[in-house]
Order: C-alpha cells, then structure tokens, then sequence
C-alpha cells in the first residue's frame, strides 16, 4: 500500500515536468511505466491544429467594428444624409485601387495615409483606399519596398502568406515558388500556412522547400530600389528570374547549374556589366544574340 | 473610480494584447476537450467579440476567465454529446528512414487505439492530459487556467493515464 502511494506521487512528480534522475531511474524498474512513457511520447500526434491567429483576429475586429457602427442606429437621420453623400461619391471614386508594373519598370506608390510602396519590376498591388481608415491591408504579387507611416495594424497579402507590420520599412518578395521577407526597420510578423514568426531589424527570412532560412541584411535599404539588385545564397534559377524582368529579355539556357547558389548583384541599367556580374563568379559564358535574347551556357571543367 | 488607460481593454491595443496572450491557449483548450467537429477557431472568435462588446465592464485580471468562460458555454450549447475525435498527425513522430512494414503496421494499430482511448476519456480528463503532455503545462498553470485545484488536476491527470494504459492494453 505504502508502495503504490509512493509510486502515483512519483508520477505525479514525473507528469508534473519535475522529476530527478534517481526518481526517474526508480519508476523505471516498474513495468508498466514503459507504456506510460510511450502514452506520453505519441501524445504529440494529437496535436491541435495550427490556430490562425491573425485571421481571428481580423475578423474579431470586423465584427466589433460591424457592431458598433449598429449601435449608433439613434443617429439614422444623420447616417441617411451621409450614405446620400457617399452614394454620390462612391461613383465616381473607384473601389479598389490596383497598380501595377510591367517588366523592366519600377514605381513609386503612395497610399492613402502617405505609406510608401516602392514596386519592383513586374509586380501588383491592390488596396481599397475607401476602407484604408479601418483596414489598411494591400494584397501583393511580386515583390514590393514598404515605408509605412505611424498609425494601426499594416497587412501584406500575398499568395504565400501574410506579413503584418509592427515597425516601418521592409520588402515582401512573393515570386514562383520564392517567398521572402527584409525588415530594414522595426519589426514585421509573418503568418503562413503553418508559420508564424517576427522579423526583426536587419534581418531577411526565406522560405525554401517549406522552410524558413534565416540571414542578416548588410544594406539599409534594398538594392533594387538604388537600381542593382543583390542575392545571397540564391538558386542561379531564380537570380536568371530576376534578370529576366529587369530587362526584359528571353534566356536561352544550355546546361546550367540551376540550382547551384549565387551570392552578387547586377546592375539595372546595363545588361553586358549585368550579365558579366553573374557569368563570371558562376562558370558561365554569355552571349547577346538581339536586344531581347541572351544565351547563356555552363564553363566544363 | 478612476481608469487607467493602459488598462482598458477597449483599447484596441490593450485588447490585441490579451489577444495575443490568451487565444492560442484558448484554442487549444477547446480543441483537446470537444475536438474539431464544432469549430473551435470559430467559438474563439466569438468570445473576443463578446469581450470586446463588454469591455467596459470588465479589467484584464478577468479578461481570461470571461474568456474561458463564454467560449466553454458556447460550445456547450452547440454540442449534443458527441464523441470526440482528435486526429492525429500523419507522418511518423520519430523518423527513421527504414522502417520495417510490420512496426509501422503496429505503430498505426496503436495510434488507432490510442485515438479511440482518449475520445473514451472524460473532457475533464483529456483536457488535463493533453494540456499536460502536448502543450507541457504544469499542474499549476492547468488549475489556473481551469479554475479548478492542483489536487483536482492531478487527480484527473492519473486517472486519464492508467485509463489510457489499461484501455489500450486491453486490461480490464
């Protein structure tokens, strides 16, 4: 009797996360505390789903925003007079506001609260400036620089994920397959499927074969935005991306080392010194067939 | 009476702070105790707009046991006593490369069991269990978060873990 009292305290102790090795070696010589270990092990398989915190929470805010404009019902006659109004201004001013650039351009994008959005080549952005007071949310596809002023929460939506701003200026890459995130001030919070997690100053996070790599920024403000832009440890596949919509040429690849990594930059306004930049660290020969064809082929050894 | 406004929770960033302190907890509570059929995010969501409504009336000391609260009443109004079924994860928890087809057989008639075991459990029990060895809660912090005592907690924790033993092992 005495025995059993003392084995459940121990395994209350064991449960509790506050157990000594002696005491751990001791309920290990009964035999059934191997199935209890086990129990305990697999546990995790049980896991609960991954709770999506910041979409809860954008639609806790709707709601309660929803409300509370009801709760104001006395105010009617005033209300009718306003919806008259904006009924009139809703015509003429567009709903959604949606900018875009074309390959080998770039633009400069400021929103209603005097945000910068500095948009790389090739990319979109949309925003409802009528609802920018409560939601200041713009969805992107590409990749785009963001200095947001002071004021609520800011959302990037993108294909991938969602970055949420806490601070002020970072860049959002969203391409095929390719999703990253520089926080040159502040800090940004980014909610994919299965992820979240904070972005502090000086810091990039990339998103490869589902992971999340880690790496720390040398620059005060991205390269693109002064006209080069720079790559560490990217696949050669997708610098040649990048190329591809600074210029605006087809490629012509013939045996290239794909995936083989890239750390440099290129310049924008010149495509010999461009390409010279990635052929030379790389193993590569170039040659410009037209203004809009380049090939490219891999240097045997 | 005077109110501090750092202390108001219908601040907006008051109220995104408790957010944040207490959702995820929240969650997982509700999905170990009634599982996923009624839709514990949702259940969530609505406790906070609730706060929210009420915010005026309430302090953030008592924020987590209103929350707790309205989402386990919510729940229960929508539940007609339905068996629970946590899912488990797919892929194998320890990952060896080569395993033998016979052990992950056994791995999967266990798991199977173990899944049957625990929805056999009381909610009381599982949720102590699972909040205990999922998201590795002390006994305190389980009686706090429930509003229950340490002995109760550990009381439902030792049951709930001979149970699963015997009702997996088949022992009567």
């Amino acid at each position: 009797m005495l025995k059993e009292m003392n084995k459940e305290s121990l395994i209350l102790k064991w449960l509790d996360h506050n157990i000594t090795d002696e005491e751990l070696a001791i309920l290990r010589q009964y035999p059934e505390f191997e199935d209890y270990e086990k129990l305990s092990e697999s546990a995790p398989l049980f896991q609960a789903p991954l709770f999506n915190e910041v979409e809860v929470f954008q639609k806790v805010r709707e709601a309660h925003y929803k409300k509370s404009s009801h709760n104001y019902w006395k105010y009617g006659i005033a209300a009718s007079l306003l919806l008259l109004v904006s009924i009139v201004l809703l015509n003429t001013i567009p709903r959604g506001e949606s900018i875009r650039t074309d390959i080998a351009q770039k633009e400069e994008v400021i929103l209603p609260d005097n945000s910068v959005v500095l948009l790389n080549a090739g990319s979109e952005i949309r925003f409802r400036e009528s609802e920018w007071q409560e939601n200041r949310s713009v969805h992107l596809e590409g990749e785009a620089y963001f200095k947001v002023a002071k004021g609520k929460k800011f959302d990037v939506i993108t294909k991938q994920g969602m970055v949420s701003v806490l601070g002020t200026q970072f860049v959002v890459k969203d391409r095929k397959g390719h999703f990253e995130i520089k926080t040159f001030e502040g800090l940004v919070q980014v909610k994919t499927k299965d992820t979240l997690l904070q972005v502090g100053r000086g810091t990039a996070v990339k998103l490869m074969n589902g992971r999340f790599t880690n790496s720390l920024l040398t620059k005060s403000t991205p390269d693109w935005t002064q006209g080069t832009s720079s790559f560490t440890s990217s696949p050669l596949k997708e610098v040649l991306e990048e190329l591809q919509l600074q210029y605006n040429i087809s490629i012509e690849k013939s045996n290239l080392p794909e995936n083989k990594l890239f750390t440099g930059s290129f310049p924008h306004d010149n495509l010999e010194d461009a390409l010279q930049s990635i052929s030379i660290p790389m193993k590569l020969n170039y040659s410009i067939s037209s203004e809009k064809e380049v090939s490219l082929g891999y240097i045997e050894e | 009476m005077e109110k501090d406004l750092h202390t108001n929770i219908c601040d907006e960033h008051v109220f995104e702070n408790i957010f944040k302190n207490h959702s995820k907890d929240l969650h997982n509570f509700l999905y170990y105790k009634y599982g996923s059929a009624l839709d514990p995010q949702d259940k969530v969501q609505e406790a906070f707009v609730k706060l929210w409504d009420k915010c005026a009336d309430t302090t953030p000391q008592k924020a987590k046991s209103f929350l707790f609260t309205i989402a386990n009443n919510t729940m229960l109004n929508a539940i007609k006593h339905e068996k629970v079924k946590l899912k488990y994860s797919q892929k194998p928890f320890v990952s060896s490369t080569n395993e033998d087809p016979e052990f992950i057989l056994e791995e999967k008639q266990y798991l199977d069991k173990y899944q049957q075991a625990l929805s056999n459990l009381t909610q009381a029990q599982r949720e102590v269990f699972l909040l205990n060895r999922i998201e590795r809660k002390r006994h305190q912090e389980i009686a706090d978060l429930l509003g229950i005592s340490k002995k109760a907690v550990e009381k439902r924790l030792y049951t709930a873990l001979t149970k699963l033993r015997k009702e997996i092992k088949n022992i009567p």
